[in-house]
């Protein structure tokens, strides 16, 4: 699931927050994505399972380390902490509760953007969604 | 044996001593053996605690090895032994379990372990020792050989063996041990420092929570100022996180960059792994890191600076030049984001390892509430040792001495001295591996601050002299360099981390959570606010404090029933404010006296504000009020004014010359209460005295000082029509300062109090058109109950929209609720039709009876604005929904507009009209009107080509005619 967070007023970085099952493997990734991994391609995608899973924040590992005793819910820590909007944080703390990982995911790369990078990310990270 | 050896040095009086000292320690070692032999171990009583603040002291003067120390959990045999001597070569292990088996785990442990221990001993930490057969003795004795020195007769030991060895210590010693027992946790001069930490932080929080400065819940997280609190209180964790930040910071798509660009490749320095860590290892890995980075900084700023003119920073292979070129704004990318967010990172190490933070800030920004929710959300709830205290609380103790202050208000004067207070906290917090932090909130509200100044480098100077004590200092920014400067300019420089937290603006979201938090700390019934009301509060802080503190119930008497509030009336708000104030100020100032008499200490209190207020208006100047212009004779009650910052503040001037310090001024602490503290006193001190002295100042306030005459202009708009003073709204309705607020003061007057001249005013406004018509035009929007506001309304508006032109819908209306994308005041048609979908609709039906009627007319008018040209709108939209399901309602409400004078809104009325299944009759009155439109509308193709749709679909015999 990838649930966009809403550029506020005084917050112009695009922000998504990736919510998966659990974390595939790299090459669980690579075949999802249908490229060889000899390929330049592969190398496109390796470089997204390393920004979407490594160099992205786990919220979730982050929450639960360090500051589960503060906040008392994952849904106050998204508010409070993070400033996510109201209707974001309500679902970032329901696939919370569902036992999801959740990363918040900076886009970096030119064909993950737009509608066409994001459906293409969706199958990625969900492939039965889009099968 | 002892005691005769003690009179023999120093006759019967130390003999006493001795015996005296014995029997202490006797009681104490009585309670130690009942306690664990009950094992009541938890807590205070746990085998760490008692070995480090009880046994290590007692064994260091028992053994004479005063280099005996607490082996940490890093020790290859930390399992085995508690306490180790480096010059004796001595290891103690401290146990409560007794069986053989853990004393030959611990022989073979530490015989495994490092080389170099000779001696063993092991504490057993029950009432008396165990029999241990032979065979095993023999065992432990064959185990130890010549490696290490352990006879089990001797070398075991419990409680009742540890008050033999001491019986037959010297006199000295026995004293020296007597006065450890009895600070330790057994002993009679046990501080249960937790304990008194915690009472003193919940007590300081009530306080401020009590006098409406720390408000729950309200807090937002806008800069990382709380992280990096958060990073210095509780470093063994959070710079787990640090590390963890700069592990994902380390992003090999860099490199591929500057590989590309023939450029040489940057490298991380390696990032230590992040295990749970002693204190001293924490901040020994947050001071060397940032030496690790300094050359990747340096290099990721000269990326930072890179132009398309200059050359190269670094030499480029000549066969990627060409990718160099096309690269530099991606490098330069790469420059300003990897080298800004290792910047916060190495910040962040840098709050690890500072031992003194401190928050700067402007008046009103927060800083109170930034310490209070950290301190009740993040240290106690943490369980980090921590204090929280005042100045107020300071001067309180009324002692010279600050150090002695601290530690008398931390422990209650059970502590010896400071020195002692700080060796307590220090050991507690290396015992909790977090450290002691204390919070001195709003040093620069001291009353005798340069004294202050001085004496608190010199506590922070002593304090710094103990491992694992932090200080939290918050200032007003204008105060501390002046008066605090010398903390990071002398040599404490070394020890701070300063933070400026900034002014900053939260999201419309966020307003509405502060709103609904000041309104559940001040007891505010939300039902009884108008949304009007709501909307004013969420855009102005300040003055959302003011309204709560005078209608909420909190701190006011039990009967209170607070009234329905339709309309933010300022005067009224400020007055109850100031009456408040007063009587806290009065309480404090009669405290502080012991004078007892309230309407006295009332009285002078408003005299030092008239003084205050005159200077003001007798030198034409509404700032920095000297001191001196308060008479002496007040100075008391001006010092319970300034006690808590609610009316006046007291502030620094700008050096009059080089050679000047800066003298002390004074202040009101909100400037919108000052303009309403100065027009009262015009109205009630000069006016009522002479007209013309009023009228004469009127017409001489220059415009010089622009923002306070609007501010007076305003109040005393409301004092003319607050209905109590007709002869002076008589006399002021005249003045050119009345008519010039009129237009933006008017819907702030008590609905009550308005009258049909001001229906016929607002009208005549709104036919003039221009800025003043468009801010009426929302004014009267939002106001929709016409219950509630008789004369000022929505159907005032409507009547106007009813026969305004198109040019006046576009000069007026239309700009009047466009949306922006830079904010969303709550009046725009996108905010309106949420607020009719998501507030009124889910509630009732839509009906004309209802005194929502008047909002769906005005959904119909704002069709237009924001449309896309196929007609598209957020009120088109909403309202072709209401449509589906409120036929007729909808179809009377379009007819209705049909008559309006204006034709812009035509097009979207037919095209709605057209929705509707049910065919129509030729003559019927609806289609007779779509042919006469059609017929006069020729010029207006949009209008036509809707009114055609409509007769298409409705009209099957004329389409078929058409056709």
């Amino acid at each position: 699931m990838i649930v966009p967070v809403e550029r506020g007023e005084f917050n112009s970085q695009e922000t998504f927050l990736i919510c998966v099952e659990s974390v595939p493997t790299e090459k669980a990734f690579l075949t999802r994505a249908k490229v060889k991994p000899d390929h330049y391609a592969a190398e496109l995608i390796r470089t997204l399972y390393d920004s979407l899973f490594h160099r992205s924040l786990d919220l979730r590992l982050d929450f639960l380390s360090y500051y589960q005793i503060e906040y008392r819910s994952f849904r106050r820590y998204a508010r409070k902490r993070l400033l996510f909007p109201m209707s974001v944080a309500n679902t970032a703390e329901s696939q919370f509760l569902c036992g999801a990982r959740m990363f918040q995911f900076r886009p970096s790369l030119n064909f993950i953007e737009g509608n066409f990078g994001r459906t293409f990310l969706e199958g990625l990270l969900d492939p039965r969604r889009t099968r | 044996m002892i005691a005769t050896q003690a009179s023999g040095q120093s006759g019967p009086k130390v003999h006493m001593n001795v015996v005296e000292a014995l029997e202490k320690i006797s009681k104490a070692l009585g309670i130690l053996a009942t306690q664990t032999a009950i094992e009541n171990r938890a807590g205070m009583y746990s085998k760490n605690v008692l070995a480090e603040t009880l046994l290590l002291p007692v064994f260091q003067i028992l053994v004479k090895a005063p280099d005996l120390k607490s082996l940490n959990d890093t020790s290859p045999t930390a399992p085995f032994l508690d306490l180790y001597s480096k010059e004796k070569k001595l290891g103690i292990q401290v146990t409560t379990e007794t069986t053989a088996q853990k004393i030959t785990d611990t022989v073979m442990g530490v015989i495994k372990g490092r080389p170099g221990r000779k001696q063993l001993v092991i504490f057993l930490l029950t009432t008396s020792k165990p029999h241990y057969k032979t065979a095993t003795k023999k065992q432990w004795k064959r185990l130890c050989g010549k490696r290490i020195r352990f006879d089990p007769d001797r070398s075991i030991f419990a409680i009742d063996g540890l008050y033999a060895s001491i019986k037959l210590a010297k006199e000295q010693e026995i004293r020296a041990i007597e006065d450890v027992i009895s600070r330790s946790i057994v002993g009679e001069r046990f501080i249960d420092v937790e304990k008194c930490l915690k009472t003193l932080s919940h007590r300081q929080l009530d306080y401020e929570k009590e006098t409406g400065k720390y408000i729950p819940d309200v807090f937002v997280e806008k800069r990382e100022t709380k992280n990096l609190a958060r990073t210095f209180a509780h470093p063994a964790l959070f710079l787990r996180r640090t590390l963890e930040a700069l592990v994902r910071a380390d992003n090999p798509l860099r490199n591929a960059l500057l590989s590309k660009a023939g450029l040489p490749l940057l490298t991380f320095p390696p990032i230590p792994q992040t295990p749970q860590r002693s204190l001293d290892d924490t901040y020994a890995v947050a001071s060397n890191l940032p030496n690790q980075f300094v050359e990747l900084r340096d290099i990721l700023k000269k990326y930072r600076e890179l132009t398309f003119k200059d050359p190269p920073p670094f030499p480029v292979k000549p066969e990627r030049l060409y990718y160099y070129k096309e690269s530099i704004w991606p490098l330069e990318c790469l420059g300003i984001f990897l080298g800004y967010r290792l910047d916060d990172l190495m910040r962040e190490l840098s709050a690890v390892s500072s031992r003194i933070l401190i928050i700067t800030g402007k008046a009103g920004q927060g800083k109170t509430n930034l310490v209070c929710d950290f301190t009740e959300n993040f240290l106690l709830k943490h369980g980090i040792p921590s204090a929280y205290i005042s100045p107020r609380m300071l001067r309180s103790m009324a002692t010279a001495d600050l150090g002695d202050a601290i530690q008398r208000l931390l422990f209650d004067n059970r502590a010896r001295s400071f020195q002692e207070a700080a060796e307590l906290l220090s050991q507690h917090a290396r015992l909790a591996n977090k450290p002691f932090i204390l919070i001195i909130d709003g040093i620069n509200e001291h009353s005798r601050i340069s004294n202050f100044a001085e004496k608190l480098e010199f506590v922070l100077e002593s304090a710094m002299l103990y491992p694992h004590i932090k200080v939290l200092l918050t200032c007003r920014s204008e105060f501390f360099q002046q008066r605090f400067g010398k903390l990071i300019d002398g040599p404490l420089k070394k020890h701070v981390l300063l933070l400026e937290s900034n002014d900053f603006r939260v999201e419309r979201e966020f307003q509405d959570e502060l709103v609904a938090g000041y309104f559940s700390f001040f007891k505010v019934e939300s039902s009884h606010v108008s949304e009007v009301v709501r909307e004013i509060l969420k855009k102005d802080t300040l003055l959302l404090r003011f309204f709560c503190e005078a209608y909420g119930a909190k701190g006011k008497s039990q009967g209170y029933v607070q009234p329905y509030i339709p309309n933010i009336q300022r005067e009224d708000i400020f007055e109850k404010y100031l009456d408040r104030k007063i009587g806290a100020a009065s309480e404090l100032w009669k405290a502080a006296t012991g004078k007892t008499n309230d309407s006295d200490a009332k009285t002078e209190l408003r005299e030092v504000l008239v003084s205050c207020i005159k200077h003001m208006l007798d030198n034409n100047q509404y700032a920095n009020v000297p001191v001196s212009a308060i008479p002496v004779t007040l100075s008391e009650p001006l010092e319970a004014l300034l006690e808590e910052e609610l009316i006046l503040r007291r502030d620094l001037a700008e050096n009059q010359s080089i050679f000047s310090s800066p003298d002390e001024r004074l202040n009101f602490t909100f400037d919108e209460f000052r303009d309403f503290m100065i027009s009262h006193y015009l109205v009630h001190r000069v006016y009522a005295k002479d007209p013309k002295e009023f009228e004469r100042y009127i017409q001489t306030a220059t415009p010089k000082e622009s923002q306070v005459i609007e501010g007076v202009k305003r109040f005393l708009f409301y004092a003319a029509r607050n209905g109590a003073n007709t002869k002076f709204l008589e006399f002021y309705e005249s003045q050119p300062w009345y008519t010039s607020v009129y237009s933006d003061e008017v819907f702030f007057v008590d609905p009550r109090l308005l009258t049909k001249t001001d229906s016929d005013k607002v009208l005549e406004c709104l036919q003039s058109g221009g800025s003043s018509a468009r801010s009426m035009v929302t004014n009267l929007a939002v106001r929709w109950s016409a219950r509630v506001c008789p004369h000022l309304n929505l159907d005032l508006l409507l009547g106007f929209v009813a026969q305004c032109s198109d040019s006046q819908f576009d000069d007026i209306i239309r700009p009047s609720f466009r949306s922006s994308w830079e904010s969303d005041d709550g009046a725009s048609a996108k905010a309106f039709c949420k607020f009719l979908a998501t507030s009124i609709l889910p509630k009732r039906a839509p009906n004309r009876r209802l005194p929502e009627h008047p909002l769906y007319r005005l959904l119909v008018i704002l069709m237009p604005v924001d449309a896309t040209p196929d007609l598209n709108s957020d009120a088109f939209r909403l309202l072709r929904e209401i449509f589906e399901s409120n036929v007729t309602y909808v179809e009377d409400l379009l007819w209705q507009a049909l008559d309006y004078k204006m034709s812009v809104h035509r097009p979207y009325v037919w095209r709605l009209l057209s929705c509707n299944q049910s065919e129509l009759a030729d003559d019927d009155p609806l289609v007779k009107r779509a042919l006469a439109e059609k017929s006069t509308s020729t010029e207006n193709a949009v209008l036509q080509q809707e009114v055609s749709r409509f007769l298409q679909r409705r009209c099957s015999n004329i389409a078929r005619e058409n056709t």
